[in-house]
């Protein structure tokens, strides 16, 4: 009778140890799944921030015998908001991994679970350059910060990422380990199909100085809309 | 003495029966909740997903109802913005919590359970 019953009790804490496993599996995917979401979307927002910034203070440069020209009453608040922007990026970068950590924590999972297989698309992926800039009137300048260039090569592909959560679930005499993998890529919004788009759309963001202009327009960043999709 | 042996594997037999049919009840009811649970939370996921895409209210409701339908209803959520942390106000994150109450066999002192889902996701287009 007394091992009838102890059978009895192991039999029903197994079948239980596999019911709570089963529902972690599903909440580990999902923690996994919108953490990395989370975090794609966190960057595709500051990358549209820091073009919103950039364009502000890019303007009304133009491009002149190849360099770099302003009108000389602003060239120091351009000076000034280029170098506050370069020195902008590091927090951007912080978000980033921080939403990755705050989306993992309200869906149940603590930060040192979450591992980063391919953090590739995770970064800002943006460098500051340094450039010369001339006005009429004022010594040519070299301006810190004064684009950005991008560091992802493919226009339309901003950068894919992995993760994984690693997830205990407590047995008789222990506890079963698994993890729950998700991969996410965050891509350029851009309407391709819109003959603008097509003819002149660059990513968002120069890979190369000669990308960052159209004649004798300064323009760094053409449609800098990003969305995050979850891949299988 | 006959009747003593007798007796005693009747004893057995009754208590082996009220094992049997406590673990079978245990088990159902850690089936139902675990079931249960994965549909809450099978919805929460979906409610937070169309929220955090920019799905209108109405058409998320009209949505949940039909999948909660399906997985057997008995379900409530509600949808709103996450921010029980300090560093979750800094972001905009969609959050649906999903209800569902499983009922407690008698042998476990019976009435029910409620069982609690959440999922949070930033949004897509704040």
């Amino acid at each position: 009778m007394m091992m009838l019953t102890a059978a009895a009790m192991i039999v029903g804490r197994l079948c239980s140890d596999m019911m709570v496993a089963w529902v972690g599996t599903q909440r580990a995917q999902t923690a996994a799944d919108f953490a990395l979401l989370s975090a794609l979307r966190v960057r595709g927002q500051s990358l549209e921030t820091v073009a919103m910034r950039r364009d502000a203070f890019a303007a009304p440069i133009v491009v002149m015998g190849g360099a770099l020209h302003a009108p000389a009453p602003l060239v120091p608040s351009i000076a000034a908001d280029a170098v506050a922007l370069k020195r902008a990026l590091p927090g951007y970068q912080g978000r980033i991994s921080s939403a990755l950590t705050v989306a993992a924590e309200a869906n149940g999972v603590d930060r040192t679970s979450v591992t980063q297989t391919d953090s590739m698309g995770l970064r800002l992926g943006l460098e500051a350059q340094t450039d010369f800039l001339s006005s009429s009137g004022l010594p040519t300048l070299s301006i810190e910060g004064l684009w950005l260039r991008r560091l992802w090569s493919d226009a339309a592909d901003a950068g894919h990422a992995a993760i994984s959560v690693a997830w205990n679930s407590p047995r008789l005499g222990g506890a079963w380990t698994f993890s729950a993998p998700a991969r996410a890529r965050l891509g350029w919004d851009a309407d391709t199909h819109d003959v603008a788009v097509a003819a002149d759309g660059n990513g968002g963001f120069p890979g190369d100085w000669v990308s960052a202009s159209v004649g004798p327009l300064f323009r760094p960043g053409r449609y800098p809309v990003y969305r995050a999709n979850a891949l299988p | 003495m006959r009747r003593a042996i007798r007796g005693s594997a009747m004893v057995e037999t009754a208590l082996s029966c009220l094992i049997a049919s406590a673990l079978l009840s245990g088990s159902l009811y850690i089936g139902k909740t675990a079931l249960a649970s994965r549909r809450s939370h099978a919805l929460a996921r979906h409610a937070a997903a169309l929220k955090a895409a920019g799905v209108p209210l109405g058409l998320i409701d009209v949505e949940m109802s039909d999948y909660s339908a399906r997985l057997g209803g008995g379900m409530v959520w509600t949808l709103g913005r996450y921010d029980r942390s300090a560093a979750a106000r800094f972001y905009r994150l969609t959050e649906a919590v999903v209800t569902a109450d499983v009922a407690v066999p008698p042998i476990a002192g019976g009435g029910s359970r409620r069982l609690t889902s959440r999922a949070v996701v930033e949004e897509d287009r704040p």
